[in-house]
């Protein structure tokens, strides 16, 4: 397995950043790009922008975005060790029961309470994340402290790596990763993005500042390929969401309801893959939420945009999966899209 | 292979929880001359002992079927009932019903035919018609039934009732004929036992009496492959289950690797039984004084507990095979 | 012996019902240098003996109690093994709701670390959106090739939850299992305090198998060790928000002692005056019929047993974050070792229902139960 990519993952998703609160993981980040990176900028919502120049005379300016944040909770209120809470981002609550969190910079220990099965046996529906409360013991947290699920950081078989927050810290690790190479033909202006939790808002205001010719928005994409349950109910899911694969490869996002991925970076993209060698799978989103995809395409006078994602298991649980020959593989495209991208291949 | 006439003679015999004298007649003349020793104890377990010395080894297979009680008959000979072990309501109506006297009941539901029925049914909206069959001198309140179908045989599939656990039973036999004359390293006590569909309750004094070193019990085991089946872990017509794991008992691993390693060496096919629902007269040995150290080996079965039980010839020689594989040879430590 | 380490030990060690041994080597270890002797019974409980100074009566015998915590934890078993993935049935009741995103260990040829996943929120039906995944619902994980999974795991194998013990600060500590390896614990802590005390009866540790699955381990071996009397210790609920009940208590204020049909009054009441001696008040516990605990069976083996209950209150009971009190665990194992060292030869005598009508009548009696 890839040491350097499982180190850095590593640091990264132990690093706790709650949306609008990044600066633990923001300081990781440029710590290890700073040798390598100039015109570095972090702007008014925190966001990290910067240039490492390409080798080509008249170099396309390139945007790769990845966001910083995580999911979490901010803490409302606290008495006699128990502490009352907001949720922060889109949580899957079928996750959040009797988990254990970190509370404030500190990362005090808390446990999100939970009553016995025997107190609470038949209660299935989901509760809201503004009505949990974490036990904090003795302990105690001031009110606008953030708290963000502990994960397990550990190697799982060859080639996967599990830990919390891998939907964010996989594809910072893979654009840092970029970033430590050498120059690529473009020049490449890398995005650590804030706030994607809550509306993809640190993007936007990093794409305007940038104005590339062209983006690119590292994300995850969640896996759906737990095997069907027999005969069971499986024709369903199959049919009506793709099927990526953990280990399948970068998945190229032909759309993002409402957005559209521009037509000919989405083939370009494809094509280079293909020839590369490179495995690749294709997804098609229609989500609910808004995407910085969506966002940067529609920033300024509207930039070419297309989202690679990293396929991630459980993306939204204390403890998601990445596969590292996906990273790897993520890597690698980027490289070669950093080195074939015209100006030309991006006309209509 | 196993003998058919045995099954079939066994699973057509008449024998409700507690009133399982018919059948341990038949069994007692089967294993006649097969036992060193035969009794019936108290509970009215059949004790067949074989050999001497060595361990003390407890089999076990129950006789009893599940079946109806008479709580109330009309005039006309509709008569309501309660349960005896365990009837599922959505497979009873159009069934029959035979009575110790012999006398047949046809299955019935409330005002059927009625295509608007709504709900599931429960056991209260069934009665046994006995009408025109001069029901109320030969039916009374207290009489006890049994589901009656007889046995058809497809392929290497037998398809009949009381299966469980007749065909638990047909195992224990056959393993008998073949241990007949063999030098046993153990004592073999073959129990056939009683009321295991109201509680093992028959299995739980006969082990108290015989207080052996291991039990085995021989019982069915549904299997999770027809649609959507999720409490089990076998298949049918794959080899003998070997029970890691059921609602009353979690087989000890040194039993469970036992009879692995013993279904290994002797090449049976054999897979492992997880079920949910429902547990074996071994459930009751193992609680039984000090604790007796007890397994199951399952015979897979579908429909379990309906008039069209099924299982496959194959599963049930395995099975006599892998029984005669732990029994025969001196045990290691368990 | 630091009892917090001991804790630690204990709850991350795994022992699932029917599969205890690698807990009960742990509890063996433990317990070896501070009793007489060890035994393993039919069941797979461990039993230790640590000797009073009694000397044997006329007949032989000696008056023994039995002290008895359940060293099983909930878990689950693999049901049937899908490429990558297990699908399980349980083993106890263990609360699906709180198991996805966790950590597990899979007890198979040699053990193999997995998640528990479920399928995307999107891909449910409508039916599923909104409410917890059940225990079909979930996945094991194993981020391993199929033929590689096929060759390590089998159906049959228990799998458990793997999470450390951490802890919350001023002596709450969190982890799985300490339901009911807390009071493992407690008992130890007595045992090692017996090590300096007097005590004339003999003492039977027991660490019980399978509480979880109906407490059969502790059914057979009270059978099998005929104490003359017997305090289960086992874990009740601790207060925490969302929990009601007189059943519920306070963290930290002391082991709460049980009243009802399943312990005999007079026992309760010596347990309650040895406490009191230590100038420690137990809350009373009320639990009118089935405790749900060992003391349940016990009480019923043989011609019954006297029987007591003594609980630690933990909070968010059978998750992988049960919390404990330290405090609560160390006082439980000085209310034993007090109780203990004040049991008189003649203390059965003590603890008698209603005196029987003439002397005629006691004597039958006895004769009969020769």
């Amino acid at each position: 397995m890839n040491e350097t990519l499982q180190t850095r993952l590593k640091s990264l998703s132990e690093a706790v950043g709650v949306s609008g609160d990044e600066s633990e993981v923001r300081k990781l980040i440029l710590e290890q790009i700073k040798d390598q990176v100039s015109s570095v900028i972090i702007d008014a919502m925190g966001s990290i922008t910067a240039r490492k120049a390409g080798t080509s005379p008249t170099p396309l300016r390139l945007m790769i975005a990845a966001h910083m944040d995580e999911i979490g909770f901010m803490i409302t209120g606290c008495d006699s060790g128990i502490a009352q809470v907001m949720g922060i981002g889109d949580h899957d609550a079928r996750f959040s029961a009797a988990k254990r969190v970190s509370v404030g910079s500190g990362k005090t220990p808390g446990m999100l309470l939970w009553a016995p099965i025997h107190k609470s046996y038949g209660q299935k529906s989901l509760p809201e994340p503004d009505d949990m409360t974490i036990d904090l013991g003795a302990g105690s947290a001031a009110v606008g402290d953030r708290a963000a699920y502990q994960g397990q950081f550990a190697v799982m078989g060859e080639h996967t790596l599990r830990g919390k927050a891998l939907e964010s810290r996989a594809p910072c690790a893979v654009l840092i990763d970029l970033l430590l190479g050498d120059a690529l033909p473009v020049d490449l202006l890398p995005a650590f993005t804030v706030q994607h939790h809550i509306g993809a808002r640190g993007a936007r205001t990093a794409a305007y500042r940038l104005r590339p010719d062209a983006a690119i928005v590292l994300r995850a994409v969640e896996c759906n390929d737990l095997p069907p349950e027999g005969d069971r109910d499986s024709s369903e899911r199959a049919a009506r969401f793709p099927l990526i694969r953990l280990g399948g490869g970068p998945a190229l996002v032909a759309s993002e309801a409402p957005y559209v991925t521009h037509r000919n970076l989405f083939r370009l993209t494809r094509e280079l893959a293909q020839q590369a060698g490179i495995p690749y799978q294709i997804d098609a989103l229609n989500l609910s939420h808004r995407t910085e995809g969506e966002v940067i395409s529609a920033t300024a006078a509207g930039i070419p945009t297309i989202t690679i994602g990293i396929p991630v298991r459980y993306s939204s649980s204390p403890n998601g999966l990445v596969d590292v020959r996906d990273l790897e593989h993520t890597a690698a495209l980027l490289r070669v899209l950093g080195a074939r991208l015209t100006a030309e291949s991006l006309q209509e | 292979m196993p003998d058919k006439a045995l099954i079939r003679t066994l699973v057509e015999a008449w024998g409700p929880s507690g009133y399982e004298y018919q059948v341990r007649a038949l069994i007692q003349k089967e294993v006649q001359n097969l036992a060193d020793e035969i009794r019936t104890d108290a509970g009215g377990n059949l004790i067949c002992r074989m050999g001497s010395g060595g361990k003390k080894i407890m089999i076990a297979a129950h006789m009893d079927e599940i079946g109806f009680i008479i709580h109330h008959i009309d005039p006309q000979g509709f008569a309501r009932f309660s349960m005896i072990g365990g009837l599922f309501s959505s497979t009873l109506n159009g069934g029959r019903v035979k009575l110790e006297n012999g006398m047949i009941g046809v299955i019935g539901l409330d005002g059927e035919p009625n295509p608007y029925r709504t709900g599931t049914a429960t056991l209260g909206d069934f009665f046994l018609d006995f009408t025109g069959a001069g029901a109320s001198e030969r039916v009374q309140v207290g009489d006890v039934g049994a589901m009656w179908r007889s046995m058809d045989v497809q392929g290497s599939r037998v398809i009949a009732k009381s299966l469980d656990d007749r065909i638990g039973c047909v195992v224990a036999i056959e393993a008998m004929r073949r241990l007949k004359g063999v030098a046993l390293s153990n004592t073999l006590y073959f129990v056939f036992t009683t009321q295991e569909e109201v509680g093992i309750r028959g299995a739980r004094v006969s082990a108290f009496g015989i207080a052996p070193d291991m039990a085995i019990a021989l019982d069915v085991t549904p299997t999770d492959d027809i649609p959507k089946a999720r409490n089990a872990s076998v298949k049918i017509g794959k080899g003998a289950a070997i029970k890691a794991m059921d609602a009353g008992h979690i087989v000890p691993p040194a039993v469970r690797d036992l009879m692995i390693k013993r279904a290994e060496s002797a090449g049976i096919p054999y897979q492992i039984d997880v079920m949910t629902i429902g547990t074996t007269d071994a459930a009751a040995i193992q609680m039984t004084g000090s604790g007796i150290p007890s397994g199951a080996i399952s015979i897979p079965s579908r429909y379990v507990h309906t008039t069209s039980e099924m299982v496959d010839l194959d599963d049930v020689e395995a099975c006599v095979k892998l029984l005669i594989e732990v029994v025969e040879k001196p045990l290691e430590a368990v | 012996m630091d009892l917090k380490q001991h804790l630690k030990t204990l709850v991350e060690q795994h022992g699932p019902s029917g599969f205890e041994a690698p807990v009960g080597r742990v509890i063996q270890e433990a317990w070896s240098p501070l009793v007489d002797s060890l035994e393993i019974g039919k069941s797979g409980s461990l039993i230790a003996l640590k000797r009073g100074t009694q000397t044997d009566s006329s007949d032989g015998t000696r008056r023994r109690i039995m002290l008895c915590a359940h060293m099983d934890e909930i878990g689950m078993i693999v049901r049937e093994v899908r490429g990558t993935f297990l699908k399980v049935s349980r083993l106890g009741g263990i609360d699906a709701r709180i198991l996805p995103g966790l950590p597990v260990l899979v007890h198979g040829r040699e053990p193999v670390p997995g998640l528990i996943g479920i399928v995307p929120q999107p891909t449910l039906s409508s039916e599923n959106q909104g409410v917890y995944a059940a225990l079909d619902d979930l996945y094991v994980d194993l981020c391993l090739p199929p033929e590689r999974v096929a060759a390590l795991v089998r159906v049959g194998d228990p799998i458990t939850v793997d999470l450390p013990m951490i802890e919350l600060g001023n002596g709450l500590l969190v982890g799985k299992a300490m339901d009911d390896r807390a009071c493992v614990a407690a008992i130890t802590a007595c045992l090692e305090q017996l090590q300096s005390r007097k005590h004339e009866w003999d003492v039977l540790a027991v660490a019980a198998v399978q509480e979880e699955t109906g407490s059969r381990g502790a059914a057979v071996e009270a059978y099998h060790l005929q104490p003359d009397i017997a305090i289960a210790l086992d874990v009740t609920y601790g207060q925490q928000p969302g929990v009601s009940g007189a059943d519920v208590h306070k963290l930290g204020g002391n082991p709460p002692l049980s009243l009802g049909a399943n312990f005999h009054p007079a026992l309760f009441e010596a347990i309650k005056a040895a406490s009191e001696r230590l100038e420690l008040t137990l809350p009373i516990d009320p639990l009118p019929g089935h405790s749900g605990t060992d003391a349940w069976v016990i009480q019923t083996a043989r011609e019954g047993i006297p029987s007591a209950l003594l609980n630690i209150p933990i909070r968010n009971m059978h998750t992988a974050i049960e919390t404990v009190d330290l405090k609560d665990i160390e006082r439980a194992g000085r209310v034993l070792t007090e109780f203990i060292t004040g049991l008189k030869p003649d203390f059965l005598s003590a603890i008698q229902w209603d005196k029987a009508p003439s002397e005629k009548d006691s004597q039958e009696g006895e004769k009969k139960d020769e």
